[in-house]
């Protein structure tokens, strides 16, 4: 069984007399943890267990993340059984806890069963080495064939998988080139060992060899041009050796093939910022919006590629283009008052005054108090042409004298009353910016040295 | 992953099936819950709060959900309405049922198992087959993304 596909399977996926009683010589004493926010959920598969023969004095219930993680440090279960979603946590989070707590890879199990059926969670699991991934609603039979499935290709593998299997235990514990030996001899009992390859790359990276680890994957990659483990780890060892065009190249053919996790975009993002390779931004943005899960950290960081994005393709005279990103910037933002000012600054730069006007509008109500919103306020008022000098002066020294400090008023500041012949002020202001913000002090120079001097009264 | 290549740029979410039990109606007791909420005797209950039904596990001989408390019990006949929403298309499935058992969850839900009878076979079978095959694909995604394959 531990040979065959799911989609070779039988399609009502039952399972033989065999099958099972060698599920339940794995099962044996082992102790299962449910985790699953849905009472009715973690009762289903309870019930499904105990037809199965596991006894209920072995599973143990959670309705919480920090449940599961308490219930988990206290006992050790060798299989845990959970959800994507844990009330506000996610369930992978647990992964690497399980992964610690039972280091002997044949003895654990962690399986997800998830009502979340998106792409990048499937890929998610994947990275995190989940043993099986079941989609909700499921049935009993369901439940029962993968986790049968997953526990005999752990009880009972094939000779390249023991082998590796074999590897893996000496990589764990630091026995390198014996793991290397082992993978090179995994390689010869099967047509396509991508996976030895990968391993094989792992330890020779871990023995300081990254040459040969890029090798090995390169290796693995030849076998199976699309093998997703040689192509993360060259990404991964491209990015070690700061070759980032290289690596970028090989992100591409992953994004190309694969869905990404979030974690994975990430690194996309930032990489092909990196690369310069500005065109791309809009096209991982999309990956983006298709996500089910979006999180703070990932939704900052595209955002801020977006503005990046924007300012090269203004930098090309590619004004559409760039305002196209810088939309996409302001939606993601959902209203973030820091980012909406990244915006309006980079419009402004860009003689764009009237555009960073409409971005102005963005701003939340309660954001409006905010130095975020003041100063791009500001900043757009100084960039109008129809403004006068007196408008925004007085604008200025308003925020001055409510305490707000921000080198774009100081910037301001000093050239306005520069203009208009208050150099005591200017000189004054430009002291206390300089004092303030020591590594800035070219660019407020600038705001009085690029001016002519104005007419004394 | 050849056979659904997904494009540079799109993370796609082909295995989307959602379910909705739009109608149940418990024929025994005229209590029917529809689009979330409560009607008896045809007529809205307002005082009952909103309660989305929630399709939990295929059973041998029909379903189990969550439905609000107090809807049926053991031996109800029920009739229900269930949309499974894919990308390419919404099957309506009818269907006639008995409720096997029930579990009341404290100040939650309860849980019932229907059997279901008086419906449409080839519609059920093909139902069940959609959830297989898909469980199948997102299996072999998953695999290939492990590295297994």
């Amino acid at each position: 069984m531990a040979q065959e596909t799911a989609s070779t399977a039988s399609p009502d996926f039952t399972l033989t007399k065999d099958q099972l009683n060698k599920f339940n010589t794995f099962i044996g004493e082992k102790n299962i943890l449910i985790a699953d926010s849905n009472q009715s959920v973690r009762l289903s598969l309870s019930r499904v267990l105990s037809e199965m023969g596991v006894r209920s004095a072995q599973i143990s219930l959670a309705s919480k993340y920090h449940e599961a993680k308490d219930q988990l440090d206290a006992k050790a279960h060798e299989i845990v059984i959970c959800d994507y979603h844990l009330d506000s946590r996610y369930g992978l989070e647990l992964a690497p806890i399980h992964r610690n707590k039972r280091p002997n890879i044949e003895e654990r199990l962690f399986v997800l069963v998830t009502g979340n059926s998106n792409e990048s969670t499937v890929a998610e699991a994947a990275e995190e080495d989940v043993d099986a991934f079941i989609l909700k609603p499921f049935s009993g039979a369901s439940i029962r064939y993968f986790l049968v499935r997953a526990a005999l290709a752990k009880a009972h593998p094939s000779s390249y998988r023991a082998e590796l299997s074999k590897g893996r235990h000496l990589l764990d514990s630091g026995n390198l080139e014996e793991a290397v030996r082992v993978f090179n001899t995994a390689m010869t009992l099967d047509s396509a060992p991508s996976m030895a390859c990968y391993y094989m790359g792992q330890g020779h990276e871990k023995l300081g060899q990254l040459t040969q680890g890029t090798e090995s994957y390169r290796t693995g990659l030849s076998f199976n041009e699309i093998h997703y483990r040689c192509s993360i780890a060259l990404f991964d060892s491209y990015t070690t050796q700061s070759k980032p065009k290289d690596a970028y190249g090989v992100m591409k053919t992953i994004a190309s093939n694969f869905p990404m996790s979030p974690q994975r975009l990430s690194k996309a993002i930032e990489l092909a910022v990196r690369t310069h390779n500005f065109e791309d931004i809009g096209l991982y943005h999309s990956i983006f919006t298709n996500l089910d899960e979006r999180r703070d950290e990932l939704r900052k960081c595209v955002c801020a590629a977006l503005v990046v994005g924007a300012m090269y393709h203004f930098r090309r005279n590619n004004a559409p283009q760039a305002m196209q990103l810088l939309q996409a910037a302001a939606v993601t933002a959902a209203g973030s008052a820091s980012m909406l000012r990244e915006i309006v600054t980079l419009l402004v730069k860009f003689n764009l005054a009237e555009s960073a006007d409409t971005f102005l509008k963005r701003f939340d109500a309660a954001d409006r108090a905010g130095a975020d919103f003041l100063c791009s306020d500001l900043a757009v008022l100084d960039a109008l042409p129809a403004t006068r000098p007196a408008d925004v002066i007085m604008r200025g020294r308003k925020l001055l004298a409510d305490g707000i400090r921000d080198p774009i008023v100081h910037r301001i500041m000093i050239k306005r009353e520069h203009e208009v012949g208050h150099e005591e002020e200017a000189e004054r202001l430009m002291a206390e910016a300089i004092s303030t913000w020591p590594d800035l002090s070219n660019s407020f120079q600038l705001s009085v040295t690029g001016q002519s001097p104005a007419p004394t009264k | 992953m050849s056979d659904r290549t997904a494009t540079f740029g799109q993370n796609t979410n082909s295995f989307k099936i959602n379910v909705k039990v739009a109608n149940l109606t418990n024929r025994t007791t005229q209590v029917e819950i529809r689009n979330g909420k409560r009607f008896f005797g045809g007529k809205a209950d307002l005082k009952s709060p909103p309660f989305n039904i929630e399709f939990v596990e295929f059973t041998e001989d029909g379903i189990r959900m969550d439905i609000p408390p107090r809807t049926c019990a053991t031996g109800h006949k029920l009739e229900l309405v269930i949309e499974f929403i894919t990308p390419q298309k919404t099957i309506k499935f009818r269907s006639q049922g008995t409720v096997e058992s029930v579990e009341a969850i404290p100040d939650r839900h309860d849980n019932i198992v229907a059997s279901l009878n008086s419906y449409d076979a080839n519609e059920w079978y093909f139902i069940q087959k959609l959830f297989r095959q898909r469980q199948s694909s997102v299996t072999d995604l998953f695999e290939k993304l492990k590295g297994d394959r």
